[in-house]
Order: C-alpha cells, then sequence, then structure tokens
C-alpha cells in the first residue's frame, strides 16, 4: 500500500455542520446589535449631547436639582427595603415548606408561582381598591372610627413589591435547600450545635449566595417596575417615571435627559449586578446533595403555627388577585360599584378594548414562534459550540436581564423613530421589545437541558450514518423541546403581563391588555381594569398548567 | 491480513500534542486495545478515527480507502460509547433499527436485522422498551447491537464498562469478546482497565503522555515491558535500585541490589546505575534457614489474606520494603508478621531499567512495533 501524505491540514468534520452555526451566529449578532446594542449606544450618546456639543450638562442638572436626584433616593430606599423584607418572608417560608410536614404545600407553592408572575401593577391596583383613599379596608375601618394609612407613598411601593417579589427569594432558597446534603447538619448536630444556632451558623451561610441571586432578583424588578410607582407612587417620584415623564411630556419632551435618566438607570442595576456577583464569587460552595434532608415531622402545635405563617404570607400576597376577579364579577355603572354580581365589566370589556385583547395574545404569539427558534439554535451554539465569539454571545444575550423596560422602551423609540428605519408606532417595534426583554428565559431553560441531553448522543447518531445537520434534528433537538418549550412560555407569560416597555412603545391601534388596564385604572373604571386583569391572570394559570404538565415536576425557574 | 492502517498520526490541542506521531496496524478481525491512563491520548485516537477530530498530521487508511478526508457519517463505523448515548426519545428496537433506516435498508430486511443483533445481545424480549427503563448493563447492550447491527468495516468501543459494576464487568466484557470473535469484526477497545485490556484482546498499545509505548500481546506487554512506566501501569511491581558492573552482550552481568549480587542476560552492553523490577509473585519466600549468597535476609511486617493468595510486606534490612504474593495452596498456615524470611529476588525473571527508565536485558525492538 502507498502511503500518500495528506496536505490537508485543520480539516473539520463537521464542516457542512459548521457553516450553518455559522450562519447562526451571524444572524444572531446581527440582529443583537440592531435591536439592542445600537439602541442603547444611541441613548448613551445623547445622554452626552446638549445643543449639538458634548456636554455633561445633563449630568450636572441631575445631581444638582432635588426634583431629579431624589427620585434616584427614591428608588433606592423602595428596592432596598423592599428586597429586605422580602428576604424576611421568602427565607422562612422556604425553610418551612422544605422542612416541615405542612399541608396543602402543592396549592401553597402554586399561589406563589401565580403571584410572582402576575404583574405587579394590578397587585397596587387591588391594594388601592383595599387601602386606596377609598379602599374598602381603609372605610371599613374609618367607620370604626380608626384611620388607618392609605397605600399611596413610598411605604405602599414597599408593601407591595414585598409581597410581589418575596416568591423569587422563596423559589432560590427553596432549590438550594435541597441541595444541603442532610449529613451537615447532622454533623453540626454531634458537634453540639443545634436548633436556631445550627440555622444561623451552618444553613444560612450555605444558602447565602441563593438567596443574594435571589435578592438581586427583587432588587432589579422593584427598581425596574413603572406600574406600581404609576399608581401609588403619587407625589414620591422614581427614576422610571421620571424618564419616563421626561420623555413623554408634551411640553417639555426632553430626549436627552430621558437618556440621562436612562443611563443612570442602567449604571445603578449594572453596578448592583456586579456587585452581587463579587460578594458571592468567594462563598460560593458545590453542593450536590447525596441525601436530601429528610422533612421533619413537627408536633401538632408546632406544625400549626408553621403552617398559620406559610398561610398568612401566601394570603396575603394572593389576596390581590383574589380581590381583582372578585371585583371583575360585581355590578357596576359606569365607574360606580352598584351592589350585587354581573358580568357587566367583562360585556365592557369585550365592547370597549377587544383589540388590545387581540392585540396581546397575537404579539405574544409572534414573539414566542421567534423565542423557541432562537432560544433551540442559540442555546446550543452557545453550549455545544464554546468559543469566545459564543460566550460573547451569550453574555449579550443575558443583558436584558438589567435593562428596565422603560429604559428599553426609550431606546427603541430613539432609534427608530426616523427614516430610514422608522418603526414607532407600529406592532413590530412591540414585538421586538418582547423578544429582547423575555428571550433571557427561553435561553436559560434551553441551555438548562442541553446540559443534560448526553453530548455523544449526537456522535452515535453521526457514526450511524446521519449527516450532522439532520443528526441535530433527529437527536438534539427532539430532546430539547419540553425545555425550550416551558422557557418559552414562561417568556409568553411575562410578555402578556408586560407593561413598562409597552407603555413607552404603544401607539393607540396597539393597546395591549395591560395598557388598557392602566388606563382603565386612571379614568377610575376599576371594574373593566378588574375584567382584563382577571384574563391575564387566567391566561397565566393556564400556562403555568401547561409547563407543570410538560416538565413534568412543580419546580419552575424564573 | 491489514485492515486499519494508522501512519505518523498526531493531534494537537492548541500547543499540546494529544496525540504525537502514532503508527499502528491492525489485522482484519483483531480485537485491539489502546490502553493508558486518563490524559494519555487513547479516546483522542479513538475519536480520530471515527471522525470527530480531524489530525493535524498523518494519514489513515480503512483497508485500501484512504480516509482521511471521509466525513464521519460516511466512515461506516459503530462505535460503543462510554455512557451509552443511547436515544432516550426512542424505544429498544428504534435504537436499533436507526443506522439501518440512515442506510435506506429495506423495512422487512430491518426488523429480520435488528432482531438477530438483539438475539446477539440477549434483549430480545426487552425490545419495545423505552431506553429509561434499563439498566446499565442492558443499555450498553442495546448500544452494542446498535453498533453491530449495521455491519460495520470496524467497531470502536470507548470504556464501554466503566460504568458498570465489577461483577457485570467481567461477564460483558467476555460477551463482548466472543461475539467479536463470532462476527469477526475488527475492533478497537480503549480503556484504562490494565485487567480488562490483558483479558479481551488480541494486543495492545499502552499509551502515555500520547505516545505509544508498547504495543505487544497481553503475555508480552505483562512479561516483557519496554520500559518502566509499562512496567509499572500493568501489574503491579516492586523496583529496587541496583547497580550493574559490566554487561556485555549476550554474557552473563552481574546485578548488585540490596547487597547482593545476582547473574542475568543483557540484551546489549551496560553499565551502571538500574531499576530492577519483580512482581509480586515473581519473588520467592524461603526458609530463613536457607543459605545462598543470592538471597536476601528479611522480616514479614504486614501479612494480608486475600482468599486465593497472601500478600506479605517484607522489610529488607535497608529498610526498603517489599511486597510478595505467595498462593495460599503453597504452605498449609500463613507467615506471621515478625517472621524471619529469606526472599529470592529471581532475576531470571525479573526486567531491568536503566535510569531512564528504559529496559536493557531483553532485546525489544521487535515487540516494540510489531
Amino acid at each position: 500500500m502507498s502511503i500518500k501524505t495528506s496536505g490537508i491540514r485543520n480539516r473539520n468534520p463537521f464542516r457542512i455542520q459548521l457553516g450553518f452555526w455559522n450562519y447562526v451566529v451571524i444572524i444572531a449578532f446581527i440582529l443583537i446589535g440592531f435591536f439592542l446594542i445600537y439602541p442603547l449606544f444611541n441613548i448613551f450618546v445623547n445622554s452626552f449631547w446638549q445643543d449639538g456639543k458634548i456636554s455633561l450638562e445633563n449630568y450636572q442638572e441631575f445631581f444638582s436639582y432635588k426634583y431629579y436626584y431624589s427620585a434616584l433616593l427614591n428608588s433606592f430606599i423602595v428596592s432596598t427595603t423592599a428586597t429586605f423584607f422580602a428576604c424576611c418572608l421568602g427565607i422562612p417560608v422556604a425553610y418551612a415548606m422544605a422542612r416541615f410536614n405542612i399541608p396543602f404545600k402543592g396549592l401553597f407553592h402554586i399561589l406563589i408561582i401565580l403571584t410572582l408572575l402576575s404583574p405587579p401593577f394590578i397587585g397596587a391596583y387591588s391594594w388601592i381598591l383595599m387601602l386606596g383613599n377609598n379602599g374598602f379596608i381603609k372605610n371599613f375601618f374609618a367607620d370604626l372610627g380608626l384611620d388607618i394609612p392609605s397605600i399611596y407613598g413610598l411605604h405602599g411601593m414597599i408593601w407591595v413589591f414585598t409581597l410581589q417579589f418575596y416568591p423569587h427569594i422563596y423559589l432560590y432558597v427553596s432549590g438550594a435547600l435541597k441541595t444541603i446534603d442532610v449529613s451537615l447538619e447532622e454533623a453540626s448536630a454531634s458537634l453540639g450545635v443545634s436548633g436556631w444556632k445550627r440555622i444561623r451558623k451552618v444553613t444560612l451561610p450555605l444558602i447565602f449566595p441563593t438567596v443574594s441571586t435571589g435578592a438581586l432578583m427583587v432588587f432589579m424588578a422593584s427598581f425596574a417596575d413603572f406600574g406600581t410607582p404609576m399608581l401609588i407612587g403619587q407625589g414620591e417620584k422614581v427614576l422610571p417615571i421620571l424618564a419616563y415623564e421626561q420623555f413623554i411630556s408634551e411640553m417639555g419632551s426632553n430626549p436627552a435627559m430621558a437618556s440621562t435618566l436612562s443611563m443612570i438607570l442602567l449604571t445603578v442595576t449594572t453596578m448592583v449586578l456586579f456587585l452581587q456577583r463579587y460578594v458571592v464569587a468567594k462563598k460560593t460552595y458545590t453542593m450536590s446533595a447525596l441525601r436530601p434532608p429528610k422533612i421533619i415531622k413537627l408536633k401538632p402545635a408546632k406544625r400549626v403555627m408553621a403552617t398559620l405563617l406559610v398561610m398568612a404570607v401566601v394570603t396575603l400576597s394572593i389576596i390581590p388577585q383574589a380581590t381583582v376577579i372578585t371585583t371583575s364579577f360585581l355590578k357596576t355603572n359606569g365607574p360606580v360599584f352598584a351592589g350585587g354580581f354581573s358580568l357587566d365589566s367583562y360585556r365592557q370589556v369585550l365592547y370597549k378594548v377587544p383589540q388590545a385583547i387581540q392585540n396581546t395574545f397575537t404579539y405574544a404569539s409572534l414573539a414566542i414562534v421567534f423565542m423557541v427558534i432562537a432560544g433551540l439554535l442559540l442555546s446550543y451554539v452557545v453550549v455545544r459550540r464554546p468559543s469566545k465569539l459564543t460566550s460573547l454571545l451569550d453574555a449579550l444575550i443575558m443583558i436584558p436581564y438589567v435593562i428596565p423596560g422603560t429604559v428599553l422602551g426609550i431606546s427603541l423609540i430613539i432609534a427608530f423613530n426616523k427614516p430610514p428605519i422608522e418603526l414607532t408606532g407600529t406592532w413590530i417595534i412591540l414585538v421586538v421589545a418582547y423578544c429582547i426583554r423575555k428571550l433571557p428565559y427561553t435561553m436559560r431553560s434551553s441551555t438548562a437541558i442541553l446540559h443534560q441531553i448526553d453530548k455523544s448522543v449526537e456522535e452515535a447518531s453521526i457514526s450511524l450514518g446521519v449527516p450532522p445537520m439532520k443528526t441535530f434534528f433527529k437527536t438534539t433537538a427532539v430532546l430539547m423541546i419540553p425545555g425550550v418549550l416551558s422557557g418559552a412560555i414562561l417568556s409568553w407569560v411575562t410578555t402578556i403581563n408586560e407593561l413598562s416597555s409597552t407603555i413607552v412603545l404603544y401607539y393607540g391601534a396597539t393597546a395591549t391588555i395591560t395598557v388598557s388596564i392602566y388606563s382603565e385604572v386612571f379614568t377610575a373604571n376599576f371594574g373593566t381594569a378588574a375584567a382584563l386583569a382577571s384574563i391575564l391572570s387566567l391566561a397565566t394559570i393556564i400556562s403555568l398548567i401547561i409547563i407543570t404538565l410538560l416538565t413534568g415536576k412543580k419546580d419552575i425557574n424564573i | 491480513m491489514e485492515h486499519i492502517k494508522i501512519h505518523n498520526v498526531s493531534k494537537l490541542f492548541g500547543d499540546t500534542k494529544a496525540i504525537d506521531d502514532i503508527n499502528i496496524t491492525i489485522n482484519q478481525g483483531e480485537f485491539f486495545t489502546l490502553l493508558g491512563p486518563s490524559g494519555c491520548g487513547k479516546t483522542t485516537l479513538l475519536r480520530t478515527l471515527a471522525g470527530f477530530y480531524q489530525q493535524e498530521e498523518g494519514d489513515i487508511f480503512f483497508g485500501d480507502t484512504f480516509i482521511n478526508e471521509v466525513p464521519a457519517h460516511k466512515r461506516n463505523i459503530g462505535m460503543v460509547f462510554q455512557n451509552y448515548a443511547i436515544f432516550p426519545h426512542m424505544t429498544v428496537f428504534e435504537n436499533i433499527a436507526y443506522g439501518l433506516k440512515a442506510r435506506k435498508v429495506k423495512k422487512d430486511e430491518i426488523i429480520v436485522r435488528v432482531n438477530e443483533a438483539l438475539e446477539m445481545v440477549e434483549l430480545s424480549h426487552l425490545k419495545d422498551r423505552q431506553p429509561s427503563q434499563l439498566s446499565g448493563g442492558q443499555q450498553q447492550r442495546v448500544s452494542l447491537a446498535r453498533a453491530i447491527v449495521i455491519h460495520p468495516g470496524l467497531l470502536l468501543m470507548d470504556e464501554p464498562l466503566s460504568n458498570l459494576d465489577a461483577k457485570l464487568r467481567v461477564k460483558m466484557r467476555e460477551d463482548i469478546r466472543s461475539l467479536q470473535k463470532r462476527l469477526n469484526i475488527t475492533t478497537i477497545y480503549v480503556t484504562h482497565d490494565q485487567e480488562e485490556a490483558l483479558a479481551v484482546s488480541d494486543r495492545i498499545a499502552v499509551l502515555n503522555n500520547g505516545k505509544i509505548q508498547q504495543i505487544g500481546r497481553p503475555h508480552e506487554i505483562y512479561l516483557s515491558p519496554v520500559n518502566k512506566f509499562v512496567s509499572n501501569f500493568i501489574g503491579s511491581t516492586n523496583f529496587l535500585e541496583g547497580k550493574v558492573e559490566a554487561g556485555k552482550e549476550g554474557e552473563n552481568a552481574m546485578v548488585t541490589v540490596e547487597g547482593v549480587t545476582l547473574a542475568t542476560k543483557f540484551g546489549r552492553p551496560f553499565q551502571g546505575k538500574v531499576l530492577y523490577s519483580i512482581r509480586p509473585e515473581q519473588v520467592k519466600i524461603m526458609d530463613d534457614k536457607e543459605t545462598s549468597p543470592t538471597l536476601l535476609e528479611g522480616e514479614i511486617v504486614d501479612a494480608t489474606f486475600l482468599g486465593e493468595s497472601v500478600v506479605y510486606k517484607i522489610i529488607f534490612n535497608s529498610g526498603y520494603t517489599i511486597s510478595v504474593h505467595e498462593h495460599s495452596i503453597r504452605f498449609g498456615m500463613l507467615r506471621e508478621e515478625g517472621n524471619k524470611v529469606k526472599v529470592d529476588l529471581n532475576p531470571n525473571e525479573a526486567v531491568i531499567f536503566d535510569e531512564s527508565g528504559e529496559e536493557v536485558i531483553n532485546e525489544h525492538k521487535n515487540i516494540r512495533h510489531s
């Protein structure tokens, strides 16, 4: 046999496949560059632009007028306080649910998740129904001669955010508690450390990194929320409101100031993210529980106590939903509740805003189609073809986590409100915003499932004679579908409940349900607002059920 | 008949050579094993043959076919993976039929061939099961059936037994071996388990740091290791420091170890410091009363009874401890800790290495690249 020396070097056996995946990466970079990086860069430049030249004037103005910087201060106060209280609620509830024999766990769990997925401003709105200036609880106490404080103001925001976002802490801590091997706690008990001291010395430090991640989520959500402060802030302004007002006000519309405020918002969220990563980096322990802790059977008295604690928190946080749904069935006469029950509100909704309902579901469905495809392909590229380029791609896709919706909305409008590409006022800009904001959810669950799929399954298929591209669609893609879909549905749920970027981007005919609720509340049509909110809740519940069926488990990571 | 020819093949990862100038020729129907510690390059070589990696240098031939530019899915290779790589969304039958469908085999022929393969791996009764309902051993059998049903030109197995428990491992390796002989499929088998390699292989290539150390039949590798690495990696051995005064080719040379001088034959002229390697079962323990200048005095410091054999730790006057295996039935009673004994280092079976770890007794060039 003659030996020829091959002149071919570095030829890759996945040549054909690499071609396809290269296109995926290139298209992803183009889309991200165009719809995310360019708009953000645009507001960055804008914030330094005053009267046709570069200046720091906008930033100087921000820090010298109390009107501006007090909003930053307010944002900080509200977010940090709400984060603190959310930890106070979330950690004990998670611990009790994970370790004690509490009845109706499944129900409590679902209710907690439902709380998290419903839009915060619906919570705010229903607290107005209860504790507003004319709220029924407030009136009840007033009849007894007691004047309880109304929900309006900073404390109201803290109250709403705490009850709305403690599920983040709950979910993260529940997950972490499952990975603590029981032997660690047994070991500390055998060393004579037990009870509260053990929880403080062993359990809490072990779950600290996870708690901080949950806390980060709470902080980000509170800091970026638009609807709640808009409804119950009244005189007290926070940053997203200020940015929105600067941008939207007919008279003194000031895009430069809106950009500056957006940049400040972004800077804060980014800094908080890095701070959390920095703190956690030193304290991360990898654990995989060989023996997850057993559930402790409490004595009846203690069991009742623990159950009451969990029930109190869950009830308090689900009350807004219950209130809204009940309100939606109340008989109304215009904006006034007439006493008794009826379907009037739903009839009015169908008459007044059918377009909004249709819009919401159309836009969200368009976005979900895109996110399923993108989630499938991009997670594959990021996980299975690791390189500097794909890890950059991964980082870029995750940026929207730190972008408040208002900021994204403002940046998109500024970028696309003039020819050649004029998207302002179209439905396209809304779908683009939804895809950018919610893709991280789909990506997260897609990458998670991909890590569980054995790489060699594809190699087995290739060695059996199926070309690489076909192999991907016959093996890995099929196996990824449950993960991709459950992430996409989660994205879908948060999309239909989205307000903060929609409020900036919508334009009359492209109004969605959330925008309609918002305007109905502002015009004091509480009945129709409640009916719309109930439609959203129903859609959310149905989606949750579908996710549960798809993944076959109760755990949902958000 | 020559079947697989690997010629000067090297594969780089970044700047490190994962495999370095590999030359192997494998015969039709041969069971050939790549053996070495983790990171030695054995899996890299296997994956290069499969087409999952492309070598930077060298050529590969399957028969007369130049394979370098043939993509993985056209190489007609059956591959069995360490973690089975069963398609979790297909039944046992569908898993095995997968490669046949890709080859556009007719439906009724697929059924016949899959059933045949299922019978070979003794899984006919499980053909409609989902993979999640199978044990690890059963999954590996499915994986094996899936690989052989396509009548591959070459069967590659990447540590197929390492995820199974010890007893099953022995049963599976016997089954794999007999199936391979029956079907006469050229097979390349990767393992880090030297006992497994000795048990199944026609020939073994021992790899370290991406380089082939020795190629040979199992007993050659065990009894005549060409260097210290092979000697240490295959089985266990005692290394004693020694010195050779003068060794002429073909003549007796004198090795001084632990103060005694032993006569042995050298394959090439040698002089200087050496490592004297003797396996625990090759050392003979003698009664304390024996007298001969070639015996070493020692004391038993530890005795471990293992059933068929006993492992003794014997300390010499120099303080060096040697490990010795003795068959249980050789003596009616166990030697006790504290017993004084004499030890025969058995120079006829010993292997001697120079300071760089190369063997100096035997003429081993033939063994090395046969």
